[in-house]
């Protein structure tokens, strides 16, 4: 394919194809719905203007579908992935099971970060850092592999948080109705997250923010503290880096590894150039309630190469922090 | 309110909507037909196509869609006992039985008529309980979830055919297999044994068509005829009888249709486990029907389908008040109402309550059409039937095999339905009831879930709370009353005359299978032995309960001898009724030997299908096994041969690859040739 590839233009290739991006979650969440505005709106920007469909493969935190991506996809640019922010951190922590290289895959942007914030119910035993260091507060999430358990697990064991963590819930949605119900006190989820869910609540004070972390939130988050301020050491602050790497990525989008080069460069141009797409910002605005927050592809490259260089003796006291170190 | 549903009405009955809502219904009915594929798949696909339609016309034609496919997974269930969906699981266990006594079409008349009145009743409960709900799904917390899985757990007894020993064990294997997977609050990967698609746990679809597809496509190959003699009489008047039927147990309708409904609601129950409460709730409320259900009884169709359909109704509510999903398909609902730029939650119930209603409207109208159509073409489908057994029998095998496939797109999938299919096959034979093996899978993970939840959150307060303590006195009554009746009718053999001694003649398949259950537990137990607590408790309890069942099973089969004097003893009339019901069987006629050599050939071919599959790709196996059993197994000329298998092939072929686009995993060959797989013609490899 490659010699037949190299004759073509990326045009005429692309002009011939459907180009199927891989959303590595199931229908319906956050990731799975910017992907399909993604695949919408990129359509007109990649030379030869090739239909962008969608299709879903859950599983593993977005691993499976990066394993088939790596391994089994075509590289010739038609086949795409779109993963959970937390792809690289799975390269990093379960090496097993990631059976892929992110220094080879072909990034080609992110659209969206990930601001991660714990918030409790107003009527909580404990509304703020200092309450919380001497009070019991039941936090929900839906497994120790999520960054909605990682986030709180991480500041827990930074600041001396009495969290009572409760894992085991079927979605963030399920851990709203729990706090609704008043079965867990709050959870670590993501102003946009709040603003698709239940909106009035940020509005109405019934929820109070105890602290946030990952890239400051376009939407603003007056008075609430941020993680990185809390701490004070050289190796807390290597901590905050490497629980950080997921909301840095935000959403990425990116090709097989040995993806002719033109292809890649092309589709980095095409994805740069939708970024800029005001009918994609405002598409993303209503759909996801998020602000653009884009990261082009040799800046998201970059920026994995940097990540995956966390030092050994950070990472196993972070797989230690976050009850991962047993697997 | 009243002027809000009238408008909505005008709405829905807009020649151009109404045009989407029918085209959904179509595409609903059909995926609800093929083994595999659910409104998921549909959703999925169509999402896209809504982007530029207006919001009303888009959730219409989304919600039609999903809200058929309830209606048409019955024909296979029925015609073949392979579900449609993992929805009509329940309608098999009379519904399949009904259609070898010949009385299919009465089956699907009921059926659809059930699922008619069922839907209807969900499109009422939505649009009355909207704004009654909050308080009632807020009063569901997770002990209470907990509380409903241990009732319908409860349903097990009722789904042992007769014999609550082998049922109990069958659903501890089911909870036991619950447990692969990654546990959420220790992350230790339990039977993983290092992959990723074991990680995720076992999936319902390949788990569900093994245990009941394979089985019945494998006693249709080796008995080498489809159904016995009268099942192609489908006429309308058969259809109306089921009709009848229906009506005449109307309060049944009813009632499966509310607990299809009031359950789809609440979050966390999950749709799969539905039509098994309300089969269960048939079972014991029912005069008489714990002598019939499962032989036939129209009741049984009647009561899982009518709560089959009014689940869509109900696990609208859950998504439209509280933006939270009650289903899988509900979950991509609620993308295509983001995408759309509707927020749910309170304002679906004010501002938007034209949009509520709309939704109302639509499954009311897609339930009327899709119970229409499958009428009007009920008998064409029935006549598949009559096809001969060596042509059929390759070709709904080899959509299984596809459609299983659908699940998350693994080889695992392959893999887990050769494997529950081979289980299924040998329950089958030996007499061991399937359904509690398919609930304690269901069951397993909300159960270990919501426990470690409650007691973590609660400690032990949470046994005080009302709800649960309802619903656990119900379970203890629904529970013990089979239990205490069983004991006491062998009590009542053991005071006759009981022998304890080893039985050489015992030693049957039925014994190494049991033998090989008890292994199973004992490995489980070991195997688990070294967890952190958190990981190991549900394995271990339900390891060591599963191995004195099993035990227990094994002792009474191997070394007890009951005679029983009175001739209308209980365990003499059971052992009759056993008796019956194998001679009852497809393969009555042949010698075990025979049946063997035919069951082996049988899964040869579904083993070969695995390795071509591997070797080039699953699409291109299919052609392959078509042509191959069709040549040498049912020895048909080249003419049928070609034009069966390249017919159905073709089809799968757009179906799957060119309209789902399904991302097929690589085969050796692709590996070897890379370069195939970049051509959109031969990416199948």
């Amino acid at each position: 394919m490659g010699g037949v590839g190299s004759a073509q233009t990326v045009e005429d290739f692309y002009s011939s194809r459907t180009v199927t991006i891989l959303v590595g979650s199931g229908a319906g969440g956050t990731t799975d719905i910017s992907g399909r505005v993604i695949a919408e709106h990129l359509e007109r920007h990649i030379p030869g203007s090739p239909s962008v469909i969608v299709q879903n493969m859950p599983g593993g935190g977005s691993v499976t579908m990066t394993n088939y991506l790596a391994r089994s996809a075509p590289r010739d640019g038609s086949v795409l992935g779109y993963s959970l922010p937390g792809i690289i951190t799975a390269q990093l922590l379960e090496p097993g099971r990631a059976r892929f290289d992110g220094r080879e895959l072909n990034w080609i942007g992110s659209a969206l970060k990930y601001t991660g914030i714990v918030s409790v119910m107003s009527t909580a035993p404990a509304t703020t850092i200092a309450e919380a260091k001497r009070s019991e507060l039941f936090i929900g999430t839906t497994g120790r592999g999520s960054p909605a358990h990682q986030f709180p697990a991480m500041a827990q064991a930074l600041l001396g948080l009495q969290f009572n963590i409760v894992a085991g819930y079927e979605s963030s949605n399920d851990v709203v109705l729990a706090m609704e119900r008043g079965e867990v006190h709050g959870q670590s989820s993501s102003l946009q997250a709040w603003a698709i869910s239940r909106p009035n609540w940020l509005t109405d004070g019934r929820i109070a923010h105890l602290l946030y972390m990952g890239p400051s939130d376009p939407l603003g988050l007056p008075n609430v503290p941020y993680l990185r301020d809390l701490v004070s050491t050289d190796r807390e602050r290597a901590l905050v880096d490497f629980i950080e790497i997921g909301s840095y990525m935000g959403w990425p989008l990116f090709a097989p590894p040995g993806v002719p080069t033109e292809r890649t460069e092309a589709l980095r141009a095409a994805f740069t150039s939708l970024m800029n797409d005001p009918e994609f910002a405002h598409a993303v605005e209503s759909t996801v309630k998020a602000q653009l927050q884009p990261t082009v592809g040799r800046e998201l490259a970059e920026f994995v190469d940097h990540a995956l260089d966390t030092p050994d003796n950070i990472l196993s006291e972070a797989k230690t922090i976050l009850g991962l170190d047993r697997r | 309110m009243f002027d809000m549903a009238l408008s909505a009405l005008e709405i829905v009955f807009d020649p151009s909507r109404l045009t989407f809502v029918a085209l959904g219904v179509v595409i609903g009915l059909s995926l609800g037909v093929i083994p595999g594929l659910s409104g998921i798949v549909g959703l999925s696909l169509l999402l896209p196509f809504t982007f530029d339609m207006d919001p009303f016309t888009a959730l219409a034609f989304l919600v039609g869609l999903q809200a058929v496919v309830a209606t048409s997974d019955t024909i296979p269930a029925v015609l073949f006992g392979v579900p449609g969906t993992v929805g009509s699981a329940s309608t098999i266990l009379d519904g399949h039985p009904m259609a070898k006594q010949g009385l299919a079409a009465r089956a699907f008349g009921a059926a659809f008529s059930a699922s008619l009145l069922g839907g209807l009743f969900g499109a009422l409960f939505l649009a009355l309980s909207v704004p009654l709900l909050r308080p009632f799904i807020l009063s569901f917390g997770s002990p209470e979830l907990l509380a409903f899985c241990v009732f319908g757990l409860s349903l097990i007894g009722v789904l042992s055919g007769g014999n609550p020993l082998k049922g109990l064990a069958a659903a501890s294997l089911g909870l036991m297999i619950a447990t692969v997977g990654e546990e959420p609050n220790t992350a230790i990967e339990r039977w993983t044994f290092g992959s990723l698609y074991l990680l995720e746990g076992i999936p319902l679809v390949p788990l569900a068509l093994g245990l009941f597809a394979l089985p019945e496509i494998a006693d249709m190959a080796i008995a080498g005829r489809t159904m016995r003699k009268g099942h192609g009489v489908t006429t309308a008047w058969g259809q109306l009888a089921g009709v009848r039927d229906t009506l005449s147990n109307f309060s049944l309708v009813v009632r499966g249709s509310a607990i299809g409904s009031v359950l789809g609601a609440v979050p966390g129950i999950g749709a799969p486990v539905i039509p098994w409460i309300a089969y269960g709730h048939a079972m014991r409320t029912e005069k008489g029907a714990a002598e019939t259900f499962g032989k036939g009884d129209v009741r049984g169709v009647i009561a899982s389908e009518s709560s089959n359909n009014a689940k869509e109704g109900g696990a609208l509510v859950s998504t439209i008040a509280f933006g939270v999903p009650a289903t899988a398909a509900m979950a991509l609902l609620l993308g295509a109402f983001l995408i759309h730029g509707l927020s749910p939650g309170p304002d679906m119930l004010t501002s938007r309550l034209d949009v509520t209603y709309t939704l109302v409207w639509t499954v009311a109208l897609a339930n009327v059409l899709g119970c229409g159509i499958c009428f009007v073409f009920a008998r064409q489908l029935a006549g598949i039937a009559k096809i001969r057994v060596g042509i059929l029998a390759p070709v709904v095998l080899s959509i299984t095999y596809i459609g299983a496939f659908q699940a998350t797109r693994q080889w695992g999938d392959v893999v887990a339905l050769l494997g529950f299919g081979l289980l299924g096959w040998v329950m089958k034979r030996v007499d061991w009831p399937r359904p509690p093996l398919l609930l304690g899978l269901v069951l397993g993970g909300l159960l270990e879930r919501y426990m470690f939840i409650s007691f973590q959150r609660y400690g032990t307060d949470w046994l005080s709370r009302p709800i649960v303590i309802g619903v656990f006195l119900v379970t203890a009554y629904s529970l013990l009353k089979p239990i205490v009746s069983d004991l006491l009718s062998r009590r009542r053999e053991a005071t006759n005359k009981l022998t304890i001694a080893f039985k050489h003649d015992s030693i049957d398949s039925a014994v190494w299978f049991n033998v090989a259950v008890i292994v199973f537990f004992l490995t489980a137990i070991i195997g688990s032995w070294q967890w952190d607590f958190g990981a190991r408790l549900v394995p271990q309890v339900v390891g060591w309960v599963g191995l004195l069942l099993a035990s227990w099973q094994l002792g009474w089969t191997s070394f007890v001898t009951t005679e029983a004097i009175n001739p209308t003893g209980a365990l003499e009339k059971a052992e009759a009724e056993t008796h019956a019901q194998e001679s009852g069987s497809d393969l009555s006629n042949l010698s075990a030997e025979e049946t063997r050599r035919r069951a082996l050939r049988y899964f040869g071919w579904c083993l070969f299908i695995l390795i071509a599959a591997l070797l080039v790709g699953l699409l291109p196996a299919m052609l392959i096994f078509l042509v191959g059993y069709l040549r040498i197994e049912a020895k048909e000329g080249w003419k049928t041969t070609l034009a069966v298998s390249l017919g159905v092939w073709v089809i799968a072929y757009l179906l799957f690859h060119q309209l789902l686009r399904v991302p097929w995993p690589t085969s050796v060959l692709g590996n070897l040739i890379p370069g195939l797989r970049s051509v959109g013609f031969t990416n199948l490899l």
